[in-house]
């Protein structure tokens, strides 16, 4: 990729065809030293641009998990942020990427206050953005806060401790009803929270590792990176980050938009299991992989009976 | 930044080209790009020529590796160059030059000298002078001297299905003797051809929802053959050989330094995607049985 500047942020974007011009000028309009790498699938032509900042992959093949890796993987910037080809930004986020690692220079992510619209809230979507607070002037909403007035946390950073691996036990009571691992104020997913590039890659080529089964035989599923990537990367640092806050959640007003999926684009037969089933093969020590997989596993049936009834599922 | 170069030359690496490679590669004139695809996790260098442009892949081969760089060229014309073979300064020029002679050519066939790696002399030689493509005699056969462009007709991929050849692990295929060709590389082909039969190459890698055949090595032949049969037309001419002085200079090395290669997972996918064509067949059969021989061998040898 051409290399115009030393970008401070990577936004990196996998592709379906078609995807609409509104949106891409409008990720264009967020502001600085940023590089967007958009992954396209294989056979899709590159967006006509003359925006140097904007590196245009195409990938040899197509699925959302090797398609957002590719980019993951090109990144060169010291932070990274993963979106969707329907997600929008605000044009400041650089400066509070900035703000916020130069004020918590230990944390692994920063997260993204998003704020969710129907499809073809075009309006909504479009409007102009709210002015961004300045991080340091921000307080911090951790366990001493808990005597504070908690009915209104919009003015505060919010702790994220990493996952608790080490104080959740299998929970064979899973495979008859939802698990209750993923409650509390840690996180899970990967997507639309910045996170330290060197981490991120360190942890997608183990994943990539994992896919080839036996000499040309790779198995490579389509969908679901967001939490095997999030959780993969807190468990693979697990140990440097036993008991830690490893990052904070933004307040509002928004830094992302998102649109629900296009009917043509709704999601439809999307297996957790088909990719997470890899945290399980690497930390199998972990209980809170196994009751995620089991509870995945119990999902099938349900999200083929939906898929097989064209509801989302 | 160069928006739409004439030539885009692809090379998969990972990283251990020499100073004299990278020296004589950005000596190339012209409107040209270099793409360089390195295996995930690679450091890559800092290079300040803007030509210059970098990918990583997700996996480590040739395959993957020269697939995503492929796929990403923007040049009307591509070469692939391993990262120890020279190319000639005034190859975009050669090019341009070829294909508004040729507009309906698929491709152009280097001209490639084969030198030891140790034989420093003819890798540093001076590069003679190209003759220019108009005055050249066009002729159907390769003469005793080099002196003409050569046509370069389609693979007779409608060859029958040899029999024999499946049945008898030391039986030779007789269909690579002629004048066409079978690898990719070093040849310039034309981008927008490629990349329609490469789309179609990674598709037919899929099997299924989740699982993906993907060869490590056999990329350059598997290629080659794939855009022959993807837009065969029995007996054309789609292309032109040239003759002397070298275009490439190709680096042989001792088999001992090469790694272990089996080559019938990607002929698996000719087979797979043309199983019409006995010229496939008779590939697949003799690379089967290489590769068992080969991977015998070195068994034996540890």
């Amino acid at each position: 990729m051409d290399k115009v500047s030393t970008p401070s942020l990577s936004i990196v974007i996998p592709t379906r065809e078609g995807f609409a011009d509104h949106w891409f000028n409008a990720l264009t309009e967020v502001k600085g030293e940023v590089e967007f790498i958009l992954v396209h699938p294989p056979g899709a032509p590159k967006y006509p641009t003359s925006d140097p900042r904007v590196q245009q992959i195409v990938s040899p093949l197509r699925g959302e998990i090797i398609q957002r890796i590719s980019g993951l993987m090109n990144a060169t910037a010291p932070y990274t942020l993963t979106i969707n080809c329907d997600e929008f930004l605000h044009p400041d986020i650089l400066t509070m990427v900035l703000q916020y690692f130069q004020r918590f220079p230990d944390s692994w992510v920063m997260r993204l206050c998003t704020k969710r619209f129907q499809y073809g809230e075009t309006k909504e979507l479009t409007a102009p953005w709210q002015p961004l607070p300045q991080i340091e002037e921000l307080l911090v909403w951790d366990k001493s806060s808990k005597n504070q007035d908690g009915s209104d946390r919009s003015g505060y950073l919010k702790e994220i401790p990493i996952v608790p691996f080490d104080k959740r036990k299998l929970d064979l009571m899973c495979f008859v009803r939802e698990r209750k691992d993923h409650h509390g104020p840690h996180t899970e997913n990967f997507d639309k929270k910045v996170w330290l590039t060197q981490m991120v890659q360190a942890t997608c080529k183990d994943i990539v590792s994992l896919l080839p089964l036996m000499g040309p035989f790779k198995y490579i599923p389509f969908w679901c990176l967001d939490r095997l990537l999030g959780l993969f990367i807190q468990a693979k640092f697990f140990e440097q980050g036993q008991g830690k806050i490893i990052g904070h959640l933004m307040p509002s007003p928004e830094q992302l938009r998102m649109e629900n999926n296009p009917p043509e684009y709704r999601r439809l037969n999307r297996y957790g299991i088909l990719s997470e089933i890899f945290l399980v093969k690497c930390f199998p020590q972990y209980g809170y992989m196994w009751n995620l997989v089991i509870t995945n596993l119990r999902e099938v049936p349900k999200k083929y009976v939906l898929y097989r009834l064209g509801k989302e599922g | 930044m160069i928006n739409s170069p004439i030539l885009s030359i692809v090379t998969p690496t990972l990283g251990k080209f020499s100073e004299y490679w990278l020296q004589q590669l950005l000596a190339i004139q012209g409107e040209v790009e270099f793409i360089w695809v390195y295996p995930p996790g690679a450091v890559t260098p800092s290079v300040e020529d803007p030509r210059v442009k970098i990918f990583h892949s997700l996996y480590q081969g040739e395959t993957a590796q020269r697939a995503v760089g492929l796929l990403n060229a923007s040049g009307q014309y591509v070469l692939a160059l391993d990262d120890d073979d020279f190319l000639h300064p005034q190859v975009v020029a050669l090019a341009k030059d070829y294909f508004h002679n040729f507009p309906q050519s698929w491709l152009l066939r280097l001209y490639k000298e084969k030198i030891d790696y140790l034989d420093e002399e003819k890798i540093k030689a001076p590069w003679p002078e190209l003759p220019a493509i108009n005055q050249l005699n066009v002729s159907r056969k390769r003469q005793d001297k080099y002196q003409d462009l050569v046509e370069v007709p389609i693979a007779p991929l409608d060859n029958p299905f040899e029999l024999r050849l499946a049945l008898w692990p030391y039986g030779k295929r007789k269909d690579i003797h002629g004048c066409h060709l079978e690898p990719f590389n070093n040849n310039i082909w034309k981008t927008a051809l490629v990349k329609e039969a490469l789309d179609d190459f990674v598709r037919n890698m899929r099997i299924g929802e989740i699982l993906t055949w993907l060869p490590l090595w056999g990329f350059d032949r598997a290629l080659g053959l794939f855009l022959q049969a993807k837009f065969f037309q029995k007996d054309i001419y789609i292309g032109h050989w040239m003759p002397e002085p070298n275009q490439i200079r190709y680096i042989v090395k001792p088999y001992s330094m090469k790694s272990l290669r089996i080559l019938f997972p990607s002929d698996a996918l000719l087979v797979k995607r043309f199983p019409q064509y006995g010229y496939f067949w008779n590939l697949f059969f003799e690379e089967l049985y290489n590769g068992i021989k080969t991977k015998i061998k070195s068994l034996w040898k540890a």
